[in-house]
C-alpha cells in the first residue's frame, strides 16, 4: 500500500467515524431540550427521566465526538500538510467560527449536564437549546469547510508559480456549494439520528417494555424525523442540480453515465464496467436524468468520455454509494408519509405493522449519510481541490503512514465496539428500572 | 494585527497548559493514588473536572485553527517535521477523555470502572509526557533543513535525553499544578490532607527536575537553554517565579490552600514566558543556525483581519458564558 492510499484511507475511516457522533451531537440536544420543556410543563416525572436518561447516553457520544474531532483538526495537517499550507487561510474562516461554536456548546453542555440542582430551570433549559443551536451552527460551518474543497473560491490561483493571491475569506466561506450542502447535511443528521432513536424505542414498545415511557419517547421524535426525511428529497435534488453545473464529472460518476447525450436515461442499479464505459444490469428511465439534473427531459447531461482519464472520479464506488443514499432517502421519505397519514387519521402508530418497520430502518440513515459522503470525496478525486489541486500532490512527505493506517483503524474499531457495549448496558440497566 | 494573532495563540497555548494542564495533570496523580481514600480521589477529580472538562480542551483547538489560518507555513513545518510526537500526544488524548467519560457516565459502575481508571491515568501520563517531548524538541530545534534520512528528519530530532526530561519534567509539573488546585476542592480534611501530601511532593519532584534540566542543557550545549540563563529578561521571569514558591510553601505551611492554586499557576506562566522571552521570535530552529521565524509565515492581509474579526466575535461571545460556568461551578460551590 502506498503512502498516499493510506493517507486517504485513514482520512476516510476517520472522518466516516467522527460522522456518526457529530449527527448525534448535534440533534440530540434537540431531543432532550424537548423534553426537558415537556417536563417543565407538564411536571411528569417521566420527561425528567427520559431527558436524564437521553442525557447518560448523549454524554458517552458527545466525548468520543469530541476526541474523534480533536484528532481529525489534527489530521488534516498531519496528512495533508501541503493542503493546509494553502487551503488553511483560505477556508479557515469557517474552521475560526466553528471553533467559537464549539466552545459555546462546550460550555452550555456543561450547564446542562452538571446543572441539575445548581441552575434554575429557565436557564437549564436554555443551556439545552444552545447546546443544540451552537452544534447545528458548527456542523454548517465545517460543512462549508468541505463545500469550498468542492466549489473553490475567494482566491487567484497560479498553476505556473503555484502562488495562491487575492485571498478572500469571505467569498470562500460563502462558496456556491454551501448552501445547498449544508442544508442536505443538516437534514440527514436530523433523518439519520431520529430515525436510530425512533428504532430502538419501537423496539422497546413491542418487546412491552415500559410501554408508556417509550411511548413518550417516540411521540417527543417522531416531529423532527417527519420534517427532515420528507424535506430531504427534495433538498437532495436541489444538491444534484448543483452539481450538474459545477462538478459535471462527479455527476457522471454518480450515474455511471459514460456517454454524452441528449435525453439521458436514469439508471438504477446496475454495475458499472469502467474498463468499457459501460453499465450492466442497470434499470434505465429515458429523459429522466436530464430531467433531474436541469430540468429539461431533453438537456444534454456530459458522460464521462468527455473527460481526460486521469481526471475521472472512481465511478463504481461513488455509484453505488449515490444508489444507497438515494435508495435510504426514498425509503425514509415513505415511512415518513405513512407515519404522517397515522398521525392526520389519529390512528396509534403503537399497535400497527409500522412500528416493526421502524425497528429495521434503525441504521440505515447513518448508512445514508456515510454512502452520502463518499459520494461527496471519492466523486471528487482525483482533486483535494476541486480543479486546483491534486490529492496526490497534498500528502505529507514523511513516509510510513501505512502503520499509522493500521493503528488508528485498530482504535477506531475497539472504541466502536466499546461505545456499542456501553450502549447496550445503558438500554440494559433502563430496562430493568 | 499579526502581533494580535500571535497573542492570542500563545494565550491559547497557555491557558491550555493551565486548565487541560490541571486535567492531565489530575490523571498522573490518580496513578499515585494512595489505598486510602481511592474512591473520594476519583469522585473529587470527576466533580471538579467534569463540568469543565469539554470547554478547558477546546483551547487547543483553537491553537491549531488559528495556526492553519493565521501561520500556514509554520503549521505545516510543525505537522510535518513532529508527526510523531503529535500522533502519540493525539493517541494520549483519546484515550484519557474517553476513558474519564466511561468511568463517569457507565450505567453499570462494576468491573470496569477499574479498567476506566488505569487507561485514563496512564494515558494522562502518556499525553503530558509527549506534550514536553514536544516541547522540548521544539526547544531544542535541530531540525535538519534538507536532510532525506528518515531518521535524522522524523525521529532525531525528539528521540533525545532532553526531549524526555521535558516530558518527565511537565508530568511533575502539572500534577502539582493538579495537586493545589484539588486541595482547595477537597471537601474532607483527610481529602485536604492527602492533596497537601501530593502537593509536596510534587513541588519537591519539579524543583529537583527543573534543575536537572538546567544543568543537562547547560552542560550538553543546548542553545536556547544557554541562551534563557543569559538573557536578562528570562532571568527575571525566572527569579520571579522561583520566589513564588517561597509564598507558595508558606500557604501550605499555613494551610492557605485557596491562594495556592493561583501561585503555582503564576509560577507555571512566568517559567513559559521565560522560555517564550527566548524563543522568540523562532517557532524552532533549523540544524546549523536560524529558524522558522513565526511572524514571517503570517497569512495576507485580508485573512489576518478576517481572522482578526473572528477572534474578537468568538471572545465576545464566549467569555460571558465562559465565565459563567466558572461561576457556577468553581466559585459559588
Ligand atoms: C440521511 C441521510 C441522507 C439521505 C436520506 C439522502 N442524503 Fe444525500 N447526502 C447525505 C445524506 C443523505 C450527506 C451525507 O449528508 C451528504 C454528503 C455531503 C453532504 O453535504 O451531504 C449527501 C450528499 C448528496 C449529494 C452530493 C452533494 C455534493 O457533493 O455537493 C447529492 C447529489 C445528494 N446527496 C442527493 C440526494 C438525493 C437525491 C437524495 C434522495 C432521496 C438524498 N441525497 C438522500
Ligand atoms: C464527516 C463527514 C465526512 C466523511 C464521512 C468524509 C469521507 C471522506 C472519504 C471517504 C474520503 C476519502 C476519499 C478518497 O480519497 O477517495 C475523504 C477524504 C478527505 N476529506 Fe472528507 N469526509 C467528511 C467530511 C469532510 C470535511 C468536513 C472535510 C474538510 C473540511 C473533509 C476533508 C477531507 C480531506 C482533506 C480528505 C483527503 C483528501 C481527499 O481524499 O480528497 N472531509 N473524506
Ligand atoms: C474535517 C472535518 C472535521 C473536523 C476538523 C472536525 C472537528 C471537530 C472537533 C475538533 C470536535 C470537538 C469539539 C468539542 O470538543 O466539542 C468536533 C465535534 C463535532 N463535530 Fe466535527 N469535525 C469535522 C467534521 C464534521 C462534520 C462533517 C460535521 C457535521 C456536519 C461535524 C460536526 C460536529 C459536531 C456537531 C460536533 C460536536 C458534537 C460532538 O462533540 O459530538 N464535524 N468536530
Amino acid at each position: 500500500m502506498d503512502d498516499l492510499f493510506a493517507a486517504r484511507s485513514q482520512m476516510a475511516i476517520s472522518l466516516i467515524f467522527h460522522i456518526v457522533f457529530a449527527c448525534i451531537g448535534m440533534v440530540m440536544p434537540w431531543f432532550m431540550a424537548s423534553s426537558y420543556y415537556q417536563y417543565l410543563k407538564k411536571q411528569d416525572q417521566q420527561y425528567l427521566d427520559l431527558t436524564k436518561m437521553w442525557m447518560k447516553g448523549v454524554a458517552i457520544f458527545f466525548a468520543v465526538g469530541a476526541v474523534s474531532g480533536t484528532l481529525i483538526s489534527f489530521e488534516l495537517g498531519l496528512l495533508w500538510p501541503e493542503f493546509m499550507e494553502k487551503a488553511g487561510p483560505i477556508f479557515g474562516m469557517p474552521f475560526s467560527y466553528e471553533g467559537a461554536a464549539f466552545f459555546l456548546e462546550a460550555i452550555a453542555l456543561g450547564i446542562f449536564l452538571y446543572g441539575f440542582g445548581r441552575v434554575s430551570p429557565k436557564i437549564h433549559l436554555f443551556s439545552a437549546v444552545m447546546v443544540g443551536v451552537s452544534g447545528v451552527i458548527s456542523g454548517i460551518f465545517v460543512v462549508s469547510a468541505n463545500a469550498w474543497m468542492n466549489a473553490p473560491a475567494g482566491f487567484d490561483y497560479n498553476p505556473l508559480t503555484n502562488e495562491y493571491t487575492n485571498i478572500d475569506p469571505i467569498a470562500a466561506m460563502f462558496n456556491s456549494a454551501w448552501f445547498t450542502q449544508s442544508l442536505h447535511m443538516t437534514l440527514a443528521a436530523f433523518s439519520a439520528t431520529s430515525v436510530a432513536v425512533l428504532g430502538v424505542h419501537a423496539l422497546l414498545i413491542l418487546r412491552n417494555i415500559r410501554v408508556d415511557f417509550n411511548q413518550k419517547a417516540f411521540k417527543i421524535v417522531l416531529p423532527f424525523f417527519i420534517v427532515s426525511a420528507l424535506l430531504q428529497p427534495l433538498s437532495g435534488d436541489l444538491s444534484a442540480k448543483d452539481i450538474a453545473k459545477r462538478q459535471p464529472e462527479k455527476l457522471a460518476a454518480m450515474e455511471a453515465h459514460f456517454h454524452t447525450e441528449k435525453a439521458a436515461p436514469l439508471i438504477i442499479g446496475g454495475i458499472p464496467n469502467e474498463k468499457e464505459e459501460r453499465v450492466d444490469f442497470a434499470i434505465k428511465l429515458p429523459g429522466l436524468l436530464s430531467f433531474l439534473a436541469f430540468g429539461d427531459f431533453n438537456a444534454e447531461v456530459k458522460g464521462l468520455s468527455d473527460f481526460p482519464k486521469d481526471e475521472r472520479p472512481p465511478v463504481l464506488i461513488t455509484h453505488i454509494a449515490f444508489q444507497i443514499m438515494v435508495g435510504v432517502g426514498t425509503f425514509l421519505a415513505l415511512l415518513a408519509m405513512a407515519s404522517l397519514f397515522y398521525l392526520v387519521r389519529k390512528k396509534s402508530l403503537f399497535t400497527s405493522k409500522l412500528l416493526k418497520v421502524f425497528v429495521w430502518a434503525t441504521p440505515l440513515g447513518f448508512i445514508a449519510v456515510e454512502a452520502g459522503w463518499i459520494v461527496t470525496e471519492v466523486g471528487r478525486q482525483p482533486w483535494i481541490i476541486y480543479k486546483v489541486m491534486k490529492t496526490a500532490d497534498a500528502v505529507t512527505p514523511m513516509p510510513g503512514i501505512v502503520y499509522s493506517l493500521w493503528f488508528f483503524s485498530l482504535m477506531y474499531i475497539l472504541l466502536a465496539v466499546v461505545v456499542a457495549w456501553l450502549f447496550y448496558r445503558q438500554v440494559k440497566v433502563y430496562q430493568r428500572s | 494585527m499579526d502581533i494580535f494573532i500571535a497573542i492570542i495563540l500563545v494565550v491559547s497555548a497557555w491557558l491550555y497548559i493551565l486548565l487541560a494542564g490541571a486535567d492531565l495533570g489530575a490523571g498522573i496523580l490518580e496513578r499515585f493514588k494512595g489505598k486510602t481514600l481511592k474512591r473520594e480521589q476519583e469522585a473529587l477529580i470527576t466533580d471538579a473536572m467534569g463540568p469543565v472538562w469539554e470547554a478547558n480542551h477546546i483551547w487547543i483547538i483553537l491553537g491549531v485553527v488559528i495556526m492553519f489560518v493565521g501561520f500556514p507555513k509554520a503549521f505545516r513545518d510543525l505537522v510535518v517535521f513532529y508527526h510523531i510526537p503529535l500522533t502519540a500526544m493525539l493517541i494520549g488524548i483519546v484515550g484519557r477523555g474517553t476513558a474519564f467519560t466511561f468511568r463517569h457516565y457507565d450505567a453499570v459502575k462494576g468491573k470496569s470502572q477499574r479498567w476506566y481508571s488505569v487507561l485514563f491515568s496512564l494515558s494522562s501520563i502518556w499525553t503530558t509526557l509527549w506534550l514536553g517531548i514536544l516541547a522540548g524538541s521544539i526547544t531544542m530545534g535541530n531540525i535538519p533543513r534538507h536532510g532525506n534520512h528518515f531518521v535524522e528528519v522524523y525521529i532525531d530530532p525528539w528521540f533525545n535525553p532532553f526531549s524526555f526530561l521535558i516530558g518527565i519534567f511537565l508530568c511533575s509539573l502539572l500534577a502539582y499544578i493538579s495537586a493545589t488546585y484539588l486541595v482547595a476542592e477537597a471537601t474532607t480534611s483527610e481529602g485536604k490532607e492527602l492533596f497537601k501530601k501530593r502537593a509536596v511532593i510534587a513541588n519537591i519532584v519539579s524543583i529537583l527536575l527543573g534543575i536537572l534540566v538546567f544543568v543537562y542543557g547547560y552542560f550538553s550545549d543546548i542553545q536556547l537553554i544557554r541562551e534563557f540563563l543569559l538573557h536578562p529578561y528570562s532571568m527575571l521571569a525566572f527569579a520571579f517565579s522561583s520566589s513564588l514558591l517561597i509564598f507558595q510553601w508558606y500557604a501550605i505551611k499555613k494551610k492557605q490552600y485557596q491562594y495556592l492554586k493561583y501561585l503555582g499557576g503564576g509560577q507555571i506562566t512566568l517559567i513559559l514566558l521565560g522560555w517564550l522571552i527566548v524563543q522568540y521570535p523562532y517557532v524552532f530552529r533549523w540544524k546549523g543556525g536560524g529558524g522558522l521565524m513565526l511572524l514571517d509565515t503570517i497569512a495576507p492581509e485580508a485573512v489576518q483581519l478576517q481572522l482578526t474579526i473572528a477572534l474578537v466575535v468568538g471572545l465576545i461571545v464566549i467569555l460571558p458564558p465562559y465565565l459563567y460556568l466558572m461561576h457556577i461551578f468553581k466559585i459559588r460551590k
